[in-house]
């Protein structure tokens, strides 16, 4: 591992607490990267998973330098307290030795890694706190131990050496709560398994997990994790999906259905195709995502960083001002001094520095543990705002598995519903729409065999076009709604006229629409609960279908929607949201086809269906990788939480700063106060955005 | 040389008073912090060394906590910012004593109360739980150390007490009593599991220590409001030389 010091703009992500962080961070002598010394000092204590028995030579030395510096602090207050002239001067002199006596070891225990460091930010000519504290106990230090040995003059110990100590304590508990911070993304990375069992010429042989190929078969025995995304090929079970959908029932797989990497088999052995693996597995990819949006800058932190640019050299000025002032005009060096340390002390933008990115980095945390992945946190500050949700019909606010219920045929017959059948499901099986799963599945049910497909167009929102070859005959397949039908010139036949709230797709070929395939889609259950939950919120809720509008409004009505857009083209839908974008609002889609994309790109933030395509859920900011809906007026609860607790903590860290530097320059307060001061306040801005760990309840 | 034989002997009266406290609270000591004694005498090397070490780390926070409430006391006095800082502190503690005797009794405590100590807890914790996997005798020091800085009622009672008495000595003495007073309750939880045992027992003692801590802090309420002498009247003449008549306590400078 290069011990070199990084460059200040490279990413890198603490191997403690797992924040991604720029910077050199904490130059650790082991030559691992450390986001700060808390970080580091804890790894050495509890070590990680390389390291497991706890150093005893860090105890030992922090345990040491506190205990030295709480003696130093206690004779220190009798001597404030209690008059020379009571004690006695010997007393006094005997006091001071002692005092330095214990002071110097508790320098060189605390101070080293202050020091240490404080070197190695001048060599890459930066400054922040640790050179600043180094400086500050350093330079209180000397003063004193000159006065002891001449003899005369106020001594400091009691200062220097506590401040070292608060400042170590206050590192050490900063980098414990980060660490609580990225324990959702370590939870994740606990999925992936170690080691897998691959058929090999009949043979099960234990492999790596990172050694399974494309194609492999893999077993997963119950109790085991699935090593990559696949089709089950054999074998029925329980999969548990919790680690990166939320969603704590296990789902009942078999033959034919879809497993992703790191679920858990819960009772049965199953027998997987693998077709993801590594990067590309969706658990790796979740990941991934996870750790770009924690590292991504909302725009309120790009601020602060501004700010935090130029508030350490204002610092510097306010401290060397307050010295010159108490010295020069003043005429009171040693109160100067004091004045100068406190500024110095209590201006450390740690409160300032952790506002904005922790309370980020634990609600993208929390959100991933939910299964929710938000890409950034620009996107976060953003779902507060939100006035308007456009909300998909088919597979967001229903479960997108229709099913057939009745096809209609202009020859009214059963072979003729058959065959009619037949040509539709060839063509669909080209779609990943869920008409087209419905269709496919149908006559997969009725066993009816399928023909060959060449040639297919998808017209989003519209219907699919193709060749499809059967029976020893090749002939032009449509699919689609009216609308599409018309489009294309073709009339639909009285006989083929449905009525109703139904959802209907038109099969044409041979130039004619000859049949109508009647679907069914259930709204989910908790479809309504979650619109009452976005109303109540102050969110107005509308519905965009591509349905026809009787379709459409049966269902809105169904779960408590008065506003119903119906046969919208992809075009209509961002129409529709840009209109509303235009008219000052702040618009959010949900959605998860192809159609959609387009509008979920347009939307301020687009939240994609994970069961939808891949391209809506590019083209999204949030991805719902469950298909619980009140997930969406949750993440809408916590993205508020965390926007106040940024705008808490943000109040906190700068009114603090304010109050206290004020007091510092004054010469009011004293450097052991300021010390705990600036650790009140880093405690104070990570327990205010711990509370999002656990606030908003639920989903 | 007279002056100062008088003052060592007027640091038996905060020790006593310290020590009664910490005695009094041993039942509420053994389920706040008996678990840790437990946990430290768990390793079978050097066993009485890790809980003596761990009874002293815990002594030295007292100590130390004691001299500094007392320091922030004699800061208060002199800034002459509260002229009866000391009747009012007086007041505090006793109103405090009484409210943790009360919940030891068995009554619900203001949920304020509690999460102020869940929140002081946090970063107590967040530093003794590295501590709890250190096995050197040191660490049981250590560990001592930061129990220490819990966030006790009995504690911040006796150090509002302190605070009061206004003089580092006296705030030293009288937490170097706490920690010797609850001493005995750890030493036996860690040697025998005593009280974590028989809970009967433990439920009892929490009812009798409840009724002590009770007495103890409606004497310092009524102290506090000047309807009892302070009990460090005494201390009071005997450092009385050192300060001027302003700073004296109201109880003193008539």
């Amino acid at each position: 591992m290069s011990s070199s010091p990084p460059s200040t703009a490279q990413r890198q992500i603490c191997r403690y607490c797992s924040l991604v962080f720029r910077g050199p961070g904490y130059a650790a002598p082991d030559g691992h990267a450390y986001c700060c010394y808390g970080c580091y000092l804890i790894q050495r204590i509890v070590g990680g998973s390389t390291e497991s028995a706890p150093s005893a030579w860090i105890l030992a030395r922090l345990g040491v330098g506190a205990f030295l510096a709480m003696n130093v602090m206690m004779v220190s207050l009798v001597l404030y307290t209690v008059s020379e002239r009571d004690l006695g001067a010997n007393t006094v002199a005997v006091l001071r030795w002692l005092m330095l006596g214990a002071s110097t070891p508790a320098m060189l225990v605390l101070g080293g890694p202050f020091v240490g460091n404080a070197v190695r930010e001048i060599a890459t000519r930066r400054c922040s706190t640790d050179s600043l504290v180094a400086m500050g106990s350093f330079a209180a230090y000397g003063v004193s131990a000159y006065s002891v040995v001449s003899g005369r003059g106020q001594v400091y110990f009691d200062t220097a050496t506590m401040l070292l100590t608060l400042v170590t304590v206050g590192r050490f508990l900063e980098a414990s709560t980060r660490s609580r911070t990225s324990r959702s993304v370590r939870e994740l990375l606990e999925a992936e398994p170690g080691g897998t069992h691959v058929l090999r010429d009949g043979q099960e042989v234990d492999v790596p997990a990172a050694d399974v190929r494309v194609g492999d078969l893999v077993v997963v025995r119950p109790g085991e994790r699935i090593p990559a995304d696949g089709v089950v090929t054999s074998g029925s079970s329980l999969v548990e999906e919790a680690a990166f959908s939320g969603e704590p029932r296990p789902r009942p797989c078999s033959s034919g259905d879809r497993v992703y990497g790191g679920s858990l088999s819960c009772d049965g052995r199953l027998v997987v195709r693998a077709e993801a693996v590594g990067s590309d597995a969706l658990l790796a990819r979740v990941l991934q995502m996870v750790d770009e949006a924690q590292s991504s800058r909302a725009p309120v932190e790009l601020l602060v960083d501004r700010i935090a640019r130029i508030f350490t050299p204002a610092v510097w000025v306010l401290a060397a001002c307050s010295l010159g002032y108490w010295g020069v005009v003043a005429h009171n060096v040693p109160k100067g001094a004091m004045a100068a340390l406190a500024v110095l002390v209590v201006a450390c933008p740690c409160a300032l520095g952790l506002a904005t990115p922790l309370a980020t980095c634990l609600a993208i945390g929390r959100c991933a543990r939910a299964g929710v992945l938000v890409r950034s946190g620009e996107v976060l500050e953003q779902l507060p705002r939100v006035e308007r949700l456009f909300v998909d019909k088919t597979g967001t606010l229903t479960r997108g598995t229709m099913s057939v219920a009745r096809i209609v045929c202009a020859e009214a017959d059963d072979e003729a519903a058959n065959r009619a059948l037949a040509l539709l499901a060839t063509l669909e099986s080209g779609s990943e729409h869920a008409i087209a799963r419905a269709v496919v599945a149908e006559a997969r049910a009725r066993e009816i065999g399928l023909g060959e497909l060449s040639e297919f167009r998808a017209v989003p929102g519209r219907g699919a076009a193709g060749r499809v070859a059967l029976g020893g005959r090749s002939t032009t397949v449509m699919a689609g709604s009216s609308g599409f039908m018309r489009e294309v010139g073709l009339a639909i036949p009285p006989a083929l006229a449905i009525d109703g709230a139904d959802t209907v797709t038109y099969g044409a070929w041979d130039g004619m629409v000859r049949a109508a395939v009647v679907l069914e889609d259930e709204a989910r259950p908790e479809a309504r609960s979650a619109v009452g939950m976005l109303a109540g919120q102050g969110i107005r809720v509308a519905m965009l279908s591509g349905d026809r509008r009787d379709v459409a409004e049966k269902l809105a009505r169904q779960v408590g929607i008065s506003d119903v857009r119906a046969e919208c083209s992809p075009e209509a839908k961002v129409a529709a949201v840009r209109q509303a974008a235009d008219v000052g609002e702040v618009v959010a889609m949900v959605g998860d086809g192809v159609n959609d994309a387009p509008a979920l790109a347009a939307a301020h933030v687009g939240m994609a269906m994970a069961a939808g395509t891949d391209l809506a859920r590019q083209s999204s900011g949030v991805t719902l990788l469950g298909d619980e809906l009140t997930r969406i007026p949750w993440l809408f609860d916590l993205a508020r939480a965390t926007y106040r607790t940024i705008r808490r903590n943000l109040a906190w860290a700068f009114g603090y700063n304010m109050v206290a530097l004020t007091a510092a320059c004054l010469g009011m307060l004293h450097p052991l106060l300021a010390a705990l001061l600036m650790l009140f306040s880093s405690v104070a801005v990570s327990g205010s955005s711990l509370r999002l760990l656990h606030e908003p309840k639920g989903p | 040389m007279l002056q100062r034989a008088r003052e060592s002997r007027t640091m038996y009266t905060p020790f006593l008073v310290g020590l009664a406290a910490g005695l009094a609270a041993q039942p509420h000591c053994l389920g706040m912090c008996g678990g840790f004694p437990v946990y430290v005498a768990q390793s079978p090397r050097r066993r009485a060394v890790r809980q003596a070490l761990f009874i002293a780390g815990k002594l030295f926070t007292y100590v130390f906590l004691g001299g500094l409430a007392a320091f922030f006391g004699s800061v208060v006095l002199r800034a002459g910012v509260l002229p009866e800082a000391r009747r009012l502190l007086s007041t505090l503690a006793g109103a405090a004593m009484a409210l943790v005797a009360l919940g030891m009794i068995g009554f619900r405590l203001p949920p304020v109360l509690r999460g102020v100590g869940a929140a002081l807890s946090e970063p107590i914790r967040a530093v003794a739980t590295p501590l709890l996997k250190g096995g050197e005798p040191v660490s049981a020091f250590g560990l001592g150390m930061v129990v220490g800085f819990f966030p006790c009622p009995v504690t911040a009672a006796l150090l509002l007490q302190c605070a009061a008495w206004h003089s580092v000595p006296t705030g030293l003495a009288a937490m170097a009593g706490m920690g010797v007073g609850t001493a005995p309750v750890l030493l036996a939880a860690g040697a025998f599991g005593a009280g974590l045992r028989w809970p009967r027992l433990r439920q009892v003692g929490l009812k009798v220590a409840a009724v002590v801590v009770l007495l103890l802090g409606l004497t310092t309420l009524a102290r506090g409001s000047g309807l009892l002498p302070c009990c460090m009247h005494a201390n009071h003449a005997a450092v009385g030389a050192s300060h001027s008549a302003s700073q004296m306590p109201s109880c003193c400078q008539q």
